[in-house]
């Protein structure tokens, strides 16, 4: 009966839901086995690179340089995309890029949008939003196309669906475009895919991009991306949106190039990504616009500790290498971005909802090592969880173990007393459900035993033997 | 206060010391080798072929396989007329199904071509037929992205500036790669 | 050279032998050892968890016998790092606070290899534990691009007839990460077989690390599947035949 009601406290964390992920099957060990692929081609562009750590470095003080300056390259960089014949849009929050974005598709007549890959309108729930007021939107990145089509949210901020297997596609694609039933070829599934989109591509009236980096001293936007997605809508269509937080700024394109270099690498262990494109000028007869978002990023940069969180280029290295994200998927994280990162962030967005996050890590610290801007992801997940038992309702089973835990440790002579109970508990108690250390999967299975008790103590025999 | 002065006021309420510009001192390889750009080209994708001048025009006709070819670089395009329409990109009868431009330079650590406006004449050329020629020149390798953007930001301000480093692809299904996810799907690049 | 000897509290409950073979090995090496009677926990239980605050005063006894010896010792790295960078940080200058050492750093850093004597003729998988690696820089974590070192492999490399194996993901977490093996524990649990199967597919007979947290854990899983493999802390082995 605890177990039920702890279930029940439990449900919609991240401990409740990478218990549906892990389920023995091979599903899990195929995710965690395709994210190392990833990390250990990141391994390999590491090794080209001579002084890989020190061009790590670079980026991580080129970050917070910008961000010690970021009003003044904020304007800057808006004047120049304003000189560059651009319109400069500004988002206090999600529910504003939302409305911004609605309006300059109206004042266009733009009716459908094609979209390209962009956590940020994620996070801001631009799409059910504007679906809601009527605007047909398609998301033309292969992955999120995918998740889109399944009305699931993206698993992963660089490869959106990784936690489906190409059956599961096959079967979205059969239902929502007709592809042959059971025919489940990646190559196959990608064309119809790609013929599908060609369609949307023409059909669309305006382009919605994310944005990779800024560079305030040209007011270029970039963008990257493998398939060329946001190439297709940006020169197609009349209208033009990209959708930039705030962080996203260098401050010229010698800066910029530490970042080409880091970013593919880290992510999926490219030398770069297929396509780097620069907007810098709107094509003749094309209103092309740049919405600067915050959505909360004042918050992280106004606390000394987290502000170094906005160095993040969103690469997905600590997704890839983190062995509890390969293990319980993205979707475990019910957050926009998962992994190290998003749990770092998800407070930020809800304190109470997202308390769960920092504490599904095991601080092994292997993110922090893969971070091309070394955020110090393990140490930030360490401060939240301290600053979030403060600062939200007590687990209360927790708080009243961790009392007693901390009185016993406290003073010789309450160790000795509780010590010597524990030594008078039955082991068979010990070995037992109620032991929360012992794990027995649901068919009975054991999967995890608690040690057998020792007769003594090192304290107990160290006084019969040394003193 | 509209949300411009209010994100700018609440970032200089909180700004502290500026932080100096970082120097970027990173080891840059002293040589430049083309065989490592064509070793890193092949490993993306990319197919490399080797010209002079002279055989340019025939490299690119032998490997379009027949198929349409356009082109906007001044010695092919008498041969190879351009009549992709930016007005109605998705014509299928203007579309080129191979396009060969110039690329201004390239990039040794990771292949990466730079085109700009000027090179693609229509920026949609670069993504929407079936296949892309690049030519490049042996003299216009530089090693890194640092070399790389130290000219671009030299240069003329472009328009559109592009880093082409492969066929469009995607390993979004099971993490298998597939070509031609969207764009071009296959890139080869002439080096003379 | 005066040892401070440290015990962490998990160590003393269920591992005193890991506590008595790191007094002898400390011993052997001429060290004059003092098992430190008062600090009796790092803190990192409750600080890990979120509740540092509910760690306040258990640096006390730490910064009474710190001044007294030269080195502060414990078989525990993950323990080490807690009171290096956690507990006793805001108290301790770095000079001092460098005296705080894991085992194998204290014998690779300030005692030396040489003077190990042990022989432990068995092939043995190395689990290389997070905080030990990532926090203490032991060794070369495989994310880093710096030259190869390991200063476990260095000690090892002393004790006769060891057949060590380094098996690949040698440095992926085990999966434990204290409270989180309970309120994590299918994924904690996932991580613990997956270590298991790396190490069974090295073929070893033991599995060694810098953490008996660590082992703990894996032996649970051990058991729990029934393999035949034994979990063994390294201060075991540098204490072992000889």
């Amino acid at each position: 009966m605890f177990n039920r009601r702890k279930n029940k406290l439990m449900k919609g964390t991240h401990a409740n839901l990478s218990k549906g992920f892990i389920t023995g099957s091979e599903k899990t060990d195929w995710h965690n086995n395709a994210l190392w692929f990833l990390r250990a081609k990141r391994d390999m562009q590491r090794d080209t690179i001579p002084d890989w750590e020190k061009l790590r470095a670079t980026a991580a003080a080129i970050k917070d340089h910008t961000l010690s300056r970021l009003p003044e390259y904020l304007q800057r960089f808006e004047e120049n995309a304003i000189k560059n014949g651009i319109q400069v849009h500004w988002a206090w929050d999600d529910a504003e890029l939302r409305e911004i974005t609605a309006s300059i598709l109206r004042e266009n007549n733009a009716k459908s949008v094609v979209k390209s890959k962009s956590m940020l309108t994620e996070e801001c729930g631009l799409n059910p939003y504007l679906e809601k007021e009527g605007f047909d939107v398609v998301d033309t990145d292969l992955g999120e196309r995918i998740v889109q089509l399944r009305k699931e949210h993206p698993s992963h901020i660089v490869v959106p669906a990784i936690h489906l297997k190409k059956e599961e596609v096959s079967d979205t694609f059969h239902e929502k475009m007709n592809t042959e039933k059971g025919n489940s070829d990646p190559d196959y599934l990608a064309s119809a895919a790609r013929e599908a989109l060609r369609k949307d591509f023409m059909r669309a009236d305006a382009a919605i991009t994310g944005v990779n980096f800024g560079v305030a001293e040209s007011g270029t936007v970039v963008v990257c991306t493998n398939e060329g997605n946001a190439d297709m809508g940006v020169h197609s269509k009349k209208t033009v949106i990209h959708c930039m937080g705030m962080e996203k700024l260098v401050p010229g394109y010698k800066e910029l190039a530490v970042f080409t270099r880091l970013l593919a690498r880290s992510a999926t262990g490219q030398p770069v990504t297929v396509f780097t494109s620069h907007y810098r000028k709107p094509r003749p007869e094309t209103t092309e616009h740049i919405i600067i978002v915050n959505n909360k990023r004042t918050d992280i940069f106004e606390d000394p500790e987290f502000r170094q969180a906005m160095r993040c280029i969103r690469c997905g290295a600590c997704m890839n290498t983190c062995p509890v994200y390969r293990r319980s998927g993205g979707h475990s994280y019910h957050h926009t971005v998962p992994g190290p990162i998003g749990s770092v962030l998800a407070p930020f967005y809800g304190k109470e909802k997202n308390k769960d996050l920092p504490f599904a890590s095991t601080l092994c610290g292997s993110c922090n090592n893969v971070c091309p801007v070394k955020i110090d992801l393990a140490g930030l997940l360490y401060r939240w969880r301290q600053k979030l038992t403060d600062e939200t309702s007590p687990d209360l089973s927790k708080k009243i173990g961790m009392d007693i835990g901390s009185k016993i440790l406290k003073s010789r002579t309450t160790y000795s007393l509780a010590t010597r109970a524990f030594r008078w508990v039955p082991g068979s108690v010990l070995q037992s459900g109620l032991n929360p250390w012992n794990v027995t999967a649901k068919n009975g299975h054991k999967e995890r035993i608690f040690p057998d008790v020792p007769g003594e103590s090192f304290r107990e025999w160290y006084k019969k033997n040394q003193e | 206060m509209n949300s411009k002065e209010r994100i700018l006021n609440t970032l200089n309420k909180v700004s502290r010391d500026a932080l100096p510009r970082p120097e970027i001192e990173l080891q840059y390889p002293p040589e430049v080798l083309v065989e490592d750009f064509v070793r890193i080209a092949e490993a993306s994708g990319t197919e490399v072929f080797l010209a002079t001048p002279d055989t340019v025009a025939d490299t690119v006709r032998k490997w379009s396989r027949g198929g349409d070819i356009q082109s906007c670089v001044p010695g092919l395009q008498d041969e190879f007329p351009l009549i992709f329409d930016e007005q109605i990109p998705f014509d299928r009868e203007k579309m080129p199904e191979v396009f060969v431009a110039e690329a201004a330079f390239g990039v040794i650590e990771n292949a990466a071509l730079w085109l700009t406006d000027s090179e693609l004449r229509a920026r949609l050329l670069a993504f929407i037929p079936e296949r892309i020629v690049v030519l490049l020149k042996a003299g216009s390798l530089v090693s890194t992205m640092h070399q790389a953007y130290a000219i671009i930001a030299e240069n003329d301000p472009f328009g559109f500036g592009l880093f082409m480093a492969g066929a469009s692809k995607t390993a979004d299904i099971e993490q298998t790669l597939v070509k031609g996810a969207q764009g071009a799907k296959e890139l080869a690049v002439i080096l003379y | 050279m005066t040892v401070g000897l440290f015990v962490p509290c998990y160590i003393d409950q269920l591992y005193p032998k890991v506590g008595r073979d790191t007094l002898e090995v400390l011993e052997k090496a001429g060290c004059k050892v003092v098992f430190l009677q008062d600090p009796l926990c790092c803190g990192q239980p409750m600080a890990n968890s979120g509740y540092e605050s509910k760690t306040r005063d258990f640096e006390k006894p730490f910064l009474k016998v710190l001044p007294e010896v030269d080195y502060l010792v414990t078989p525990s790295a993950s323990c080490s790092y807690h009171l290096s960078h956690h507990l006793l940080k805001p108290f301790v200058a770095a000079e001092e606070l460098a005296k705080v050492k894991e085992l194998t750093e204290f014998l690779h850093d300030i005692i030396g290899p040489d003077k190990i004597h042990a022989s432990f003729p068995y092939r043995v998988g190395l689990h290389l534990s997070c905080h030990g690696l990532r926090g203490l820089n032991l060794g070369t974590p495989s994310e880093l691009k710096v030259p190869y070192y390991s200063k476990i492999e260095k000690v090892l490399a002393a004790v006769d007839g060891l057949d060590l194996v380094v098996p690949s993901k040698a440095d992926e977490c085990c999966g434990f990460g204290g409270s989180f093996a309970v309120f994590e524990s299918a994924v904690s649990v996932k991580m613990g077989c997956d270590k298991m199967k790396t190490m069974s597919g090295a073929e070893v007979s033991y599995v060694a690390a810098t953490d008996m947290s660590c082992l703990m854990h894996l032996e649970g899983v051990f058991r729990a599947e029934e393999s035949t493999m034994k979990v063994m802390h390294i201060a075991e082995i540098l204490n072992a035949g000889a």
